[in-house]
C-alpha cells in the first residue's frame, strides 16, 4: 500500500526536517570541538560547553537518553494490555521511530564521538539499536497492513493482487503477456541465504521504480490522458504482487530482525542506566554541573 | 525470547563482571600524575555526588597547595583559579599533561599572577631554572633559594631587594650609603664602590673563592684611602682643613685650618687672601716666605736695591696694606731731596708717578730716583719761556720759593726798570699783566718802560709834544703831584704879582670832553683881556 500526503504525513515530515535541522544546527555548532583530537579538547574553548559532562552535552545527553527511554512506550503499549486500546500501533510506531532517531542522534552528539569505556557498549549497542530499527521499518513497511497497522491475511492480499490485475487489462487494455512480464519484473529468486535475500529485496527495491517506469512506456496501447493513472496502478500492482512472492521470506527475515533489534535494545538500556547512575554518582546531576 | 535472555545476560556479564572493563566505567584514564586514584571503585576519592569535583577534594590530598590558598599567597589563592578542574583537566589519558598553561604556553604564563613578577634578568629564565622540583610550588621567591649570597651574610637580616633588582646585580639602586654609617659626600659619592671596597676576604666554604668585604672598612679615617701629601706635618685630622667637596678649591675648610700654628702667620691684608693666591694649585704647599718678594713682585723694579737695607720691603710696607708706605718725610729729609714747604704736602705720586715718565709704559714702576731735581723736571714753566735766561742763571729759586709759588722774592734793580718810588709798593700784576684775548696772564717780556704804558695821560694832551709825552718833566715816581713843575720855568706865561698867589685853578679850570672831565692847562689867554675884562666872569675863562 502506498501512502497517500495527508495532513499527519505532512507534519511528519515537517517535524522530521525541523528535528534534522536542530541536529544538524548542533552539529555545525559544535564540529570544531568534534573534530579536535582527544588530547586536545580540553583546551578547546568550547569544552566546557560541547563535552559530554557540559553546560550543552549534558543536556543532549539528557535529552537523548530521555527520548531513547521514552521509546520503551511503544514495547509497552505493544504488551500490556490494558493500553491496547490506547491510540493506533502504527502512530505509537510513529512516535517510536521518531524518538529511535533523533534521541540516538543527540546521545551520539552527547557522546562527542569520543567513544570508549563502558559507554562505548551503550553506544553501540544503541548504534545497532537504531540501525536496525531503519532496517525493521523497511521490512515493516514490506509487510501489508490495514490502516490500523494490523497484518492484512495473505487471501486479501492475493484479491487485491487480483482486482489490479483485472483493472490493468480492461481498463487500459493490457493482455497477459503485458501483465506476465510485470511479474517477472519484481520476481525474486526462490532460494538464497537470509542475508542474501535481504540483499536481493533491498536492490530490487531500488531498481524497481525505473523498471516499471520503463515497461510502463512499453504499453504503448494505453492513452496518454490516462498514463499517469496507469503507471501509479501498474506500481500498485507490481507492490502487491512482489509483497505476495516475499511473503515468507519477509515475514522470516522479521522474526530474525526481532532477535537483533529487542536484546541490543536491552543491553541499551542497561547500559543506559549504569551510565546515568554513575553521573549522578559523580555528581553530574540530573541537569548537568560541568 | 530465551536465546534474547541469554544474549543479554552474556553482554551485561562480560561488560560488568570482566576486571578490565570496569576499570572502563571511566570516561577515559587519568593522567599519570594521579595513575594510582584510577578504578571503578575510587570515583568518588575525586567526585562528590553534590558537587561533583570540588577543589576541597582535590586540597585533601595537595595539602601544601591548601596552605598557601588559606595563606592567601601564590596563583591558586586568587579567585579565578580556585576551581582545580578549570586549569587540571581529567580523564583525558595517561599522558595528557594536567597542567595547561593556555593557547599560548608555558612561556607565555603571566607570573606576576603567583604574587611573584619576573622583571629585568629573571624575565628570560626557563621556568625549570628556579623550579627545580617537580611542583611550582616552594620558596623560590627568596633570593638564596636560587642564588648564592655574595655577601656572605654580611647583611644578614636585610632582604637582598632591599639593594639589588631583579635587573642586575650591579648597580643595587635600593642602597642608600647615606643611611650608612659613614654617608657619601662630596666627591666621595661618583666614587666607584670598589675605590674604597676594594679589600676581599676568602670565602671560608671555598677556599678558592673571595668576597668583598662591605663592612668595617679598613679605617674611615682619610689615610685608610688617601695617601698623607703633607707628610704628618700637619697632623692626621685632615678634615680640620679638608672636606669631601675636594682636596684644593671649595674642599679645602678654610676655618678649620689656623695658619698661625705654620711658620708664617698670615697677619694683615695677609688674613684675607684666598688660600690658592699663595698655594697655586699644582705647585708645593711649602713656600718660601723669607722675603715678601718670594710672592710679591718688586713694585719698584730694584730701584732701590742700592739702599743700605738691600730695598727689602718691611723698611716702608707693612703687611697692613702697600700704600701708604711707611717713608716719612723725614725720610725723605734723608734722601738726596729733602721735601721742604710746598713740597711736604705733595703725595708721593705727585712726583713718584709712572705717568710722568713718557717714555715708560703702562703699569711700569714708579720712579724713586730721578737724574735731576730741577723744578723744571716736574713743573711746568708758566712764564712760556719768558724768563728763560734768568732761570739759566739761577734757576725759578731767583723769584720762587718751595714755600709757596705765590711768594716770590725778585731783585727788580737786576732788571732794565729798578723800582723807585711808587713803583717799589705796586704788586707785579699791576704792571706784568696782560690780557690777551680771552687769557690774561703774568708777562715779562716786552713790558713797556715809558709811563703812558701803564699811566693814561689825565692832560688830555695838552701837554704833549713831538716824541711823546714827557711825565717825567713834571712828575717823579714818589707821588703823582708835579713837584718838578716851575710855572716861572717851564710855561710860557710868568706869574708873578697877584698871579703868585692865585691858586692854580683860579686860571686852570676844569672842563669836560664827553664823560671825560679834565684841567685845562693850554691853550689859555696869555693876555690881561683873556682873563679880565666886562662879561667875564671867573671860571669861565674870564677874570676881573
Amino acid at each position: 500500500m502506498l501512502q497517500r500526503v495527508t495532513p499527519y504525513r505532512s507534519a511528519q515530515v515537517l517535524l522530521y526536517v525541523a528535528s534534522f535541522g536542530v541536529v544538524l544546527w548542533l552539529f555545525v555548532q559544535g564540529q570544531d570541538f568534534y573534530r579536535t583530537p582527544l588530547l586536545e579538547r580540553a583546551h578547546h574553548d568550547g569544552y566546557w560547553l560541547w563535552k559530554a559532562g557540559g553546560a550543552y552535552g549534558h543536556r543532549l545527553g539528557v535529552v537523548g537518553s530521555s527520548m531513547m527511554v521514552l521509546m520503551l512506550l511503544y514495547s509497552l503499549r505493544k504488551r500490556v494490555g490494558a493500553l491496547r486500546r490506547a491510540g493506533a500501533l502504527g502512530r505509537w510506531l510513529d512516535v517510536h521511530i521518531y524518538l529511535g532517531v533523533f534521541g540516538p542522534l543527540l546521545v551520539a552528539l552527547h557522546s562527542t564521538f569520543k567513544v570508549q569505556g563502558l559507554v562505548a557498549l551503550s553506544f553501540w549497542s544503541m548504534v545497532v539499536v537504531a540501525v536496525s530499527g531503519v532496517l525493521g521499518r523497511y521490512l515493516y513497511l514490506q509487510i501489508p497492513r490495514t490502516r490500523a497497522g494490523e497484518e492484512l491475511a495473505f487471501a486479501e492480499l492475493e484479491k487485491q493482487d487480483r482486482e489490479l490485475s483485472e483493472r490493468l487489462r480492461s481498463g487500459f487494455g493490457l493482455d497477459d503477456a503485458q501483465l506476465g512480464r510485470l511479474d517477472t519484473i519484481v520476481a525474486v529468486p526462490s532460494r538464497t541465504s537470509l542475508a542474501a535475500g535481504f540483499y536481493r529485496i533491498v536492490t530490487d527495491d531500488l531498481r524497481l521504480r525505473a523498471s516499471l517506469r520503463a515497461f510502463a512506456r512499453g504499453c504503448r496501447s494505453v492513452p496518454r490522458p490516462v498514463f499517469r493513472e496507469f503507471e501509479r496502478v501498474v506500481r500498485q500492482k507490481a507492490t502487491v504482487h512482489r509483497r505476495i512472492l516475499l511473503w515468507d521470506r519477509l515475514h522470516e527475515l522479521f522474526h530474525y530482525w526481532h532477535v537483533l533489534h529487542k536484546p541490543f535494545a536491552v543491553v541499551m538500556y542497561v547500559f543506559l542506566v549504569v551510565h546515568v547512575a554513575v553521573a549522578l554518582a559523580t555528581g553530574y546531576g540530573w541537569v548537568g554541573r560541568s | 525470547m530465551r536465546r534474547e535472555a541469554t544474549f543479554v545476560a552474556l553482554v551485561v556479564g562480560a561488560a560488568l563482571v570482566s576486571a578490565p572493563a570496569r576499570a572502563q566505567i571511566s570516561p577515559g584514564p587519568l593522567a599519570r600524575a594521579h595513575a594510582k586514584l584510577e578504578g571503578s571503585t575510587r570515583c568518588l576519592e575525586c567526585h562528590d555526588p553534590d558537587k561533583g569535583v570540588s577543589p576541597g577534594k582535590c586540597l585533601a590530598c595537595h595539602k601544601p597547595l591548601q596552605e598557601r590558598i588559606a595563606a592567601g599567597k601564590g596563583l591558586h589563592a586568587r579567585p579565578e583559579y580556585r576551581d582545580c578542574k578549570t586549569c587540571h583537566v581529567e580523564h583525558q589519558g595517561l599522558e595528557y599533561e594536567l597542567v595547561y598553561w593556555g593557547k599560548a604556553g608555558r612561556k607565555a604564563f603571566d607570573h606576576a599572577q603567583t604574587g611573584y613578577p619576573l622583571a629585568g634578568k629573571h624575565a628570560p629564565l626557563a621556568c625549570e631554572q628556579c623550579h627545580k622540583a617537580r611542583s611550582y610550588l616552594g620558596s623560590v621567591t627568596d633570593c638564596a633559594a636560587c642564588h648564592k649570597d655574595e655577601h656572605r651574610g654580611q647583611f644578614a637580616g636585610r632582604a637582598c631587594s632591599a639593594c639589588h633588582t631583579q635587573d642586575a646585580w650591579k648597580p643595587a639602586p635600593g642602597f642608600d650609603h647615606a643611611k650608612t654609617s659613614w654617608p657619601l659626600t662630596g666627591r666621595h659619592a661618583p666614587v666607584a664602590c670598589e675605590k674604597c671596597h676594594a679589600a676581599r676576604r676568602p670565602d671560608p666554604a671555598n677556599a678558592a673563592l673571595t668576597y668583598r668585604v662591605f663592612r668595617a672598612v679598613a679605617g674611615k679615617d682619610c689615610a685608610g684611602c688617601h695617601e698623607d701629601t703633607h707628610k704628618g706635618r700637619l697632623g692626621s685630622n685632615c678634615s680640620s682643613c679638608h672636606s669631601t667637596a675636594g682636596w684644593r678649591g671649595a674642599g679645602v675648610v678654610t676655618a678649620g685650618f689656623n695658619h698661625a700654628k705654620t711658620a708664617y702667620p698670615l697677619l694683615g691684608r695677609h688674613a684675607s687672601v684666598s688660600c690658592e693666591k699663595c698655594h697655586v694649585p699644582g705647585r708645593p704647599m711649602r713656600l718660601k716666605h723669607d722675603r715678601c718678594t718670594d710672592c710679591h713682585a718688586d713694585a719698584h723694579a730694584g730701584q732701590l736695591a742700592r739702599r743700605a737695607d738691600g730695598g727689602r720691603c718691611e723698611s716702608c710696607h707693612d703687611v697692613d696694606g702697600f700704600r701708604p708706605a711707611r717713608f716719612s718725610p723725614e725720610d725723605h729729609a734723608k734722601t738726596a731731596y729733602p721735601l721742604l714747604g710746598a713740597h711736604l704736602a705733595v703725595a708721593c705720586d705727585q712726583c713718584h708717578r709712572p705717568a710722568a715718565l713718557a717714555a715708560r709704559a703702562k703699569g711700569s714702576p714708579a720712579p724713586l730716583r730721578f737724574a735731576s731735581t730741577r723744578c723744571a723736571d716736574c713743573h711746568q714753566d708758566p712764564h712760556r719761556g719768558e724768563v728763560t735766561r734768568l732761570v739759566a742763571k739761577s734757576g725759578c729759586e731767583a723769584c720762587h720759593r718751595v714755600d709757596s709759588w705765590r711768594q716770590v722774592t725778585f731783585d727788580h734793580a737786576q732788571t732794565k726798570y729798578p723800582l723807585a718810588g711808587s713803583h717799589v709798593r705796586v704788586t707785579c700784576v699791576a704792571c706784568h699783566r696782560r690780557t690777551e684775548g680771552a687769557e690774561t696772564r703774568l708777562r715779562f717780556a716786552g713790558v713797556p718802560q715809558a709811563c703812558d704804558g701803564c699811566h693814561r695821560d689825565p692832560h688830555q694832551g695838552q701837554l704833549a709834544r713831538a716824541g711823546g709825552v714827557s711825565c717825567e718833566r713834571c712828575h717823579t715816581t714818589d707821588n703823582l703831584k708835579a713837584t718838578r713843575f716851575d710855572h716861572s720855568r717851564d710855561a710860557a706865561y710868568r706869574l708873578d704879582g697877584a698871579h703868585a698867589r692865585l691858586a692854580c685853578s683860579a686860571c686852570h679850570r676844569l672842563e669836560s670832553r664827553g664823560d671825560v672831565r679834565f684841567v685845562r692847562y693850554k691853550p689859555l689867554p696869555t693876555t690881561c683881556s683873556g682873563c679880565h675884562g666886562p662879561g667875564r666872569t671867573p671860571g669861565n675863562g674870564d677874570r676881573p
